[in-house]
């Protein structure tokens, strides 16, 4: 090259003899007349050149027979010959091949035919429409190939982002986000204070973000994208790109919304036993297996006035009862006591305007939500200005800055004694549950303040309730959470030639999480004597990069090198502190009330360099070609690496074919490669010493509590860790018809990621429980398709339908020897990974079958627990999902509406096997006529003509009677002693998504008030649910945000909205 | 302008380049140490013998000894026999992590006998209960990849080995020192080697070599003060929940209500109006019975379940009862009838429970004739010895409640004498519980691990 650029300064001093310089001057508009700012205005064969300035206009020094080339992202390139005139105006037409402006991951506008890898891209309404109040459960079902899902309904409670599968056995697999290209964080904490199988939803750092500032999102999806940013790229990129304002006249906006949200699936449950055991009423039970209620004689309960008794603050006394006589069955009352209709606020106001030299957009915005459990809310607000500035021709700003605050209190939910579903759900049908709190006097009239009243303490009468009373749970536990978010980005952009811009860009983002769990006296969860959790992670992010960006432009060759620099410094401060054995019956929330305080901090530095060319090369308008690298070393890993990657673009749909007005107008192909990795966590490479506790079965003792010590951490250190890597190779077909009207895409791909960190579980003989290691190899295949086709296109009247449909299977090739590793610590149903096995597979005790699969079952005919051990019982992994949708606009009323679906994937119902133990669960409320005598679990026969409770099942050893001595012992409850095999389900949906209706309004009165327009909205979120499933909305996940899933106990239900908004424009 | 800006950022970029080494040596761990002293990792090892000793896998070998009664969710279920290989997960890393990699460590790098010889003491502790719940388990090959099973004879073997080696170490400490972080013992070297011996002698009970247990309890704990009890050399024991008797934590939780001692075997046995009562003349468990009690409504502090009441692991008391079946194995009745009086005695003065001091505790000494056919504790006409040995065996059975000891007697008298065994019933199908299933984590994690794994329906190989 040098030598070419040799050659043409060599050939220019020979031709100023023959040509005069002069200067030019000229403007460059699109086909509308306007002006195009920064387009490019070069000399044919020579770096010299220019750029447009604000209103288009451009002058040059040239001689006369030079050409000049203008070119302008999104246009086509046009040259002309100079002569004798002065003046050289340019209009660039559009791209005929043209759809619209995208923004590479690493934040530069391209032209979207011109991208060779995969993704997806939504509009600002696309997000913002379905009125989710978190940004991320806005995103769902929106795209091919993600999948997002929700924890739970709980105000602000978090989602999980997946893109193709999981590519990482135990780490990160969510995607890696970037704001105006600047990462983000998108933390997503458990903390000591809450645990992945019981605890609170936590919340996703990406919902701090508003979405309203959002102008649109870009999900990368492919290695060959994310490259470039190494080992932050595993599971993808989503590229946002917010507001600005532009230049003109300022505009504002106001918009506020109001949502009603209600619980959209409820398990369903018997009301026809009472509580007790054996067919006996008692009044301290654990089941519902007691006696018929309507057998009853309906007068009141018969008590015993003569001594111990509990004064409810209700004003209600309770005292032993002594015979049940009443008849009521509370089941609808209590559930109404837990949930009601939620509510969520929002309102969002705009200002944006500029001149010549700078932009402004300043945003505000307030979300007030209160949940679908009582007293459970999430109040957000956040603040944003964003700016540019030109300091001269050659040098831009770019900045921002948002804040975002907000404060919340969610639910206790789970695995978990103090949640609410466990104690509710497990509540026998003739209990009320209202009288939650008050006095218990003993038989001496002893009083005791504020007791809490269980189902199995319903006198209040020991200190330990069991299970919480639900109504305890949500008015007398807190699980608070204060959260104060600062992100600020400044971007310089220096023309130093006009082929060469760079641009420097540096990052802050800081937050802090501050959640205070609160259990008083008396709460289950071992916080009889009152527990106070207060724990904060204050986590700041600091980028900085360097891009370089180099043009080179020959006849029918384009060649973009980028390179750059960038260094990421993460650190995270996490404290706790832990009191208990209150020293009173305290509502006061601080540890000053407790006599036993620990404390435990945690501190993290991690830190990433990253260096990194790319050159994309463009030939005339068909072929595009990208090939890069990125060099990587992190603190916590022991190697760096270099992460390649290449992308091949071929436009043969103009080779084709003539005229692209006509049948096919547009046909590409597309073949990527890229590599990705994922760091080790860090301070991992020694073996420390530890803290410890010792807990054999709900019995936990610990060294702390004797005073302190430690022993020799049980995880292993391993010095050699290194990045998780992960390559793929894809290859797409792009094509549209009859004047773009139909577009229709696919992508096909293979990843597999090599190095996959574990903690390895070793035999307990081996000395140690586990060691984390690059270890594993998974991998991921699928298709993914998306099409769009304007039904009918004209001026008043549009409509359009549009889908994707993707699958991806996973698959777990090796695990170092190891036959699984759980991914959800805790449950007795474990979503693990298996070799052979995709992701997440669901282990667990699994009922004796023979050599061909059959049950073997035992005298009485029923099946028998496999005494030797896990057995793979189901598949989380949905065979395919898919969405449809459908958008109409006829004059200034729209219509949106979205169906989604998945299909195949399992879910370990854990919650309805639980209740069938515990008697609660509609199911095991039948009553039966036996038909001819037949015998249950226990091996009693019950003659024939007899009305029993149960279900007549037939295991392949003919009809036995299904009772409560079947599912109190293999057929329900919890734990590896129960045929936890029979509680998996099939949980395929189909979900009606979203229906939006929308109304711009543009009448006089609108201009006479001088506004611009007046938008009115209406939306049903999750309008419908078509599933076998019951009891749960399928999309819940026990175990949050990790790799684990599958698996439903006593989680928090999800929800459905219906929403009204108005937006006025000035 | 621009081109100082050009120079400034190459300039830049290679200043920040050089620099990249240490900008990344940054993980070094800011949380936790990587050396501490030795001290501190005996109570660690001491925690994880507890719960080994005394928690989940006792209460269920007391679920399979008519001792407790599963009455709901998982407790149900194992007492009924359905247990998991996921239920001894704990039990293996509290063993090989928690008790033999830590004291590995100590015997490498401690140049202190007193902690080295506990060290020791603790982990023949853990691996001799281990070869007692299991059967052949790996142990010399521990710490290698797949390490192969031992038998449990050469398990047996290297436990009495270990013992004999911890024995040597705490025979050169100074005689007054005491290590201030043993919560076990609480004791000096004198104390600990006490224990050793009755631990040896307990071992060679299992394998039924009772001249060498006879002889090593000669040396045994012969005080209550020198008894191994959970938390014994703790004074804040039972001052918050988590450093608690085993039994009141689980009570307290969610787990509380799933089992209890009501209407079991022991309870019978100790009932003065029951059928099958061992109260008579010279006996009377009123208040015993009482302190035996385990429920969720039931917990006191004079009960075995009150939140700061000791647990024995090694005792005086198990001491005598080894004295006693051991000469009676022997043969010689009168020795052994003398150390049965012995811990008679010592139950007649008050120690050994508490239970609610309105109730009756009697003890009085046997003589010879209560042995012979007819005699109080003969009435179905068997051998003097047998008798002897019948009640010995009853004792230990009641005395060593909270432990596995009465499991493994029962597995162990089941084979060696059916005829004076205790007639307690299994609790379902027609065969009791003879051994725990091995660990999940093992099977899945070792090559080597026996497959399929053995039944709990099948004897370990001492039984057999």
């Amino acid at each position: 090259m040098i030598m070419r650029k040799f050659i043409l300064h060599f050939l220019l001093l020979f031709s100023v003899a023959a040509f005069a310089q002069k200067s030019i001057k000229g403007k460059v508009t699109d086909e509308s007349g306007i002006p195009l700012p920064g387009a490019s205005v070069l000399i044919e064969g020579t770096t010299t050149g220019t750029t447009t300035d604000f209103d288009g206009i451009f002058t040059l020094d040239v001689r006369q027979g030079q050409t000049i080339v203008v070119s302008y992202i999104g246009y086509r390139k046009t040259s002309r010959q100079v002569d004798n005139q002065d003046t050289y105006d340019f209009i660039l037409m559009t791209d005929n091949a043209l759809d619209e402006v995208v923004v590479s991951a690493l934040g530069f506008k391209e032209n979207r035919d011109k991208i060779a890898s995969t993704y997806s891209k939504m509009q600002a309404n696309d997000v913002v429409r379905s009125g989710e109040p978190t940004l991320i459960n806005g995103l769902a079902g929106k795209a091919s190939g993600i999948t997002i899902s929700a924890t739970s309904a709980d105000p602000g409670a978090g989602s999980n982002i997946q893109i193709r599968g999981a590519s990482s056995i135990i780490g990160q697999t969510q995607p890696l986000i970037i704001i105006d290209g600047v990462p983000t964080n998108n933390d997503n904490f458990e903390g000591f204070g809450s645990d992945g199988d019981g605890g609170i939803s936590q919340q996703s750092r990406l919902n701090d973000i508003n979405p309203n500032d959002i102008e649109s999102i870009q999900i990368f999806k492919g290695a060959s994208a994310g490259a470039i940013y190494g080992s932050k790229a595993l599971g993808g990129v989503i590229v946002i790109t917010t507001k600005r304002g532009s230049e003109g006249k300022m505009r504002a906006s106001y918009n506020t919304s109001i949502s009603y949200d209600l619980i959209n699936v409820r398990h369903p449950l018997q009301k026809s036993y009472g509580q007790g055991a054996n067919g006996k009423y008692s009044p301290t039970a654990t089941n519902s297996w007691g006696d018929l209620i309507e057998a009853r004689s309906g007068e009141a309960d018969a008590v015993n006035t003569s001594g111990e008794y509990f004064l409810a603050n209700t004003g209600v006394a309770y005292y032993p009862i002594t015979k049940k006589n009443s008849m009521e069955v509370y089941t609808d009352r209590n559930f109404d006591l837990v949930f009601t209709t939620g509510t969520t606020q929002t309102h969002q106001f705009n200002l944006s305007g500029g001149n010549n030299k700078g932009t402004y957009y300043m945003s505000m915005n307030k979300v007030n939500q209160n949940g679908i459990m009582r007293n459970s809310n999430y109040n957000k607000s956040s603040f944003t200005l964003a700016t540019t500035y030109n300091f001269a021709d050659w040098l831009k700003n770019n900045s921002k800055v948002i804040y975002s605050t907000n404060y919340s209190n969610r639910i206790q939910q789970g695995s978990n004694t103090a949640g609410i579903y466990l104690g509710l759900l497990r509540t026998p049908p003739d209990f009320d549950i209202s009288g939650y709190k008050g006095t218990y006097f003993d038989k001496n009239g002893n009083p005791i303040e504020d007791r809490h009243r269980s189902y199995r303490r319903y006198l209040g009468n020991s200190s330990s309730a069991t299970y919480n009373n639900p109504l305890w749970t949500l008015y007398e536990q807190t699980s608070d959470t204060d959260v104060n978010r600062l992100v600020a980005s400044t971007e310089f952009t220096a023309t130093l030639k006009p082929w060469w811009n760079v641009v420097l860009r540096s990052g802050l983002d800081q937050y802090t999480d501050d959640r205070v769990y609160f259990f008083p006296m008396f709460s289950s969860d071992g916080a009889t004597n009152g527990r106070y959790q207060n724990e904060t992670f204050n986590v700041t992010e600091v980028n900085t990069e360097l891009i370089s960006s180099m043009q080179f432009s020959w006849d029918n060759l384009d060649l973009n090198l980028i390179s750059g620099f960038a260094m990421n410094d993460s650190q995270r401060k996490q404290t706790y502190l832990e009191a208990v054995d209150f020293l009173y019956n305290a509502r006061l929330q601080n540890p000053a009330v407790a006599a036993t305080k620990n404390y435990e901090e945690r501190n993290r530095l991690f830190r990433t360099v990253r260096g990194y060319v790319q050159s994309q090369f463009q030939y005339k308008d068909y072929l595009n070609m990208n090939l890069g690298a990125t060099y990587e070393d992190a603190s916590s890993s022991s190697k760096s690496f270099i992460y390649p990657s290449a992308e091949l673009g071929f436009n043969w749909g103009g080779l084709v074919k003539e005229d692209m007005t006509k049948g096919l107008s547009f046909g590409k192909l597309r073949l990527a490669y890229g590599e990705v990795g994922l760091p080790p966590g860090a301070h991992l490479f020694s073996t420390t010493y530890e803290n410890a506790s010792y807990s054999s079965y709900s019995d936990l003792i610990s060294l702390d509590a004797f005073g302190g010590g430690f022993r020799v951490n049980d995880d292993k250190g391993n010095p050699n860790l290194e990045f998780e890597k992960k390559r793929e190779l894809e290859l797409g077909l792009d094509l549209r018809f009859f004047r773009n009207r139909l577009s229709l895409s696919g992508t096909i791909y293979r990843n597999e990621t090599r190095d996959a960190l574990l903690y390895l579980d070793l035999n307990p003989s081996e000395g140690y429980n586990s060691i984390y290691q690059n270890a594993g190899r998974i991998e991921n295949k699928g298709w993914e398709t998306e099409f769009e086709f304007a039904l009918v296109k004209g001026d008043d009247f549009n409509l359009s339908v549009f889908g994707n449909v993707f699958a991806n299977k996973n698959k777990v090739l090796d695990l170092s020897g190891v036959s699984s590793v759980n991914l959800t610590g805790g449950s007795s149903v474990k979503s693990s990974a298996v070799v052979g096995q995709p992701l997440g597979i669901l282990l667990g005790s699994a009922a004796l079958r023979d050599a061909n699969g059959n049950l073997e079952l035992d005298k009485n005919g029923f099946p028998q627990l496999d005494p030797t051990g896990d057995k793979v019982i189901g598949d989380p992994n949905p065979d395919w999902r898919g969405s449809f949708g459908v958008r109409a606009n006829y004059k200034g009323l729209k219509l949106n509406a979205l169906f989604d679906t998945s299909q195949g994937n399992d879910l370990a119902e854990r919650t309805r096997y639980v209740l069938y133990g515990f008697g609660t669960h509609a199911d095991v409320g039948n009553t039966v006529t036996v038909p001819s005598d037949i015998v249950n679990y226990a091996g009693t026969t019950i003659a024939a003509g007899s009305t029993v409770r149960g279900n007549i099942q037939n295991f392949g050893g003919g009809d036995v009677l299904l009772d409560e001595k079947w599912y109190t012992t293999l057929g329900g409850g919890f734990g590896g002693s129960v045929i936890s095999e029979f509680a998996v389900g099939d949980a395929s949906y189909v979900r009606f998504r979203e229906l939006t209706l929308g109304y711009e309004m543009k009448n006089a009165l609108v201009e006479k008030l001088k506004l611009s327009s007046v938008d009115i909205n209406l939306t049903g979120r999750n309008l419908a649910l078509f599933t076998n499933l019951r009891g749960i909305d399928p999309d819940v996940n026990q175990f949050g945000n990790g790799n684990g899933k599958g698996l439903d106990y006593f989680t928090n239900p999800g929800s459905k909205s219906f929403l009204f908004g108005i937006t006025i424009n000035y | 302008m621009k081109n100082i800006l050009s120079r400034v950022l190459v300039l830049g970029i290679i200043l920040i380049s050089s620099g990249c080494e240490s900008y990344l040596d940054v993980n070094e761990n800011p949380n936790q140490s990587t050396s501490v002293p030795n001290e501190l990792i005996i109570k660690g090892m001491q925690l994880a013998d507890v719960q080994l000793q005394l928690g989940h896998t006792m209460r269920i070998s007391q679920l399979w000894t008519g001792q407790l009664k599963g009455l709901g969710n998982l407790y149900k279920n194992l007492y009924l026999y359905n247990i998991a290989p996921e239920e001894t997960n704990s039990e293996w890393s509290f063993v090989y992590h928690g008790i033999v990699t830590q004291n590995r460590i100590i015997q490498a790098d401690s140049e202190d006998n007193l902690i080295k010889g506990i060290g020791n003491i603790i982990e023949a502790h853990a691996i001799g209960t281990m070869a007692a719940l299991f059967g052949d388990i790996p142990y010399s090959k521990y710490s290698t990849p797949d390490p192969e099973f031992d038998t449990q004879a050469e398990v047996f073997n290297q436990v009495q080995a270990l013992l004999d080696a911890s024995i040597v170490q705490l025979s050169s400490v100074t005689a007054t020192r005491v290590l201030s972080q043993d919560l076990l013992v609480g004791k000096n070297a004198a104390a600990w080697t006490q224990v050793a011996h009755t631990l040896k002698a307990r071992f060679y009970l299992m394998t039924k070599n009772y001249q060498a247990a006879y002889t090593e309890a000669l040396d045994g704990v012969s005080t209550d003060v020198n008894n191994m009890s959970y938390a014994k050399g703790f004074s804040g024991y039972g001052s918050t929940l988590e450093n608690s008797n085993l039994y009141y934590i689980v009570l307290d939780g969610s787990r509380g209500g799933d089992f209890s001692s009501a209407d079991t075997f022991v309870q019978g046995l100790l009932d003065p109006a029951g059928s099958s009562s061992r109260n008579h003349a010279k006996t009377d468990e009123s208040r015993r019975r009482d302190y035996l009690k385990v429920s969720i409504d039931e917990r006191a502090s004079t009960r075995i379940t009150g939140q700061n009441v000791k647990m024995p692991m090694v005792s005086n008391v198990e001491n005598l009862l080894i004295l006693a079946e051991s000469s009676a194995r022997l043969g010689q009745f009168n020795t052994a009838l003398g150390h049965l009086n012995g811990l008679r005695s010592y139950l007649n003065s008050g120690k050994g429970f508490i239970g609610s001091a309105s109730l009756t505790a009697k003890y009085s000494a046997f003589v010879a004739a209560d042995f012979e056919a007819g005699g109080i504790e003969n009435a179905s006409g068997i051998s003097a010895d047998k008798a002897l040995l019948r009640e010995i065996l009853e004792e230990r059975y009641v005395s060593l409640f909270g432990t596995h000891l009465p499991f493994f007697d029962f597995a162990r008298v089941s084979k060696t004498d059916p005829d004076i065994a205790l007639a307690i019933n299994p609790t379902s199908g027609g065969q009791h519980a003879q051994r725990f299933p091995i660990a999940q984590n093992e099977i899945d994690g070792n090559a080597n691990a026996p497959s399929p794994i053995p039944s709990i329906f099948d004897p370990t190989p001492v039984n057999k």
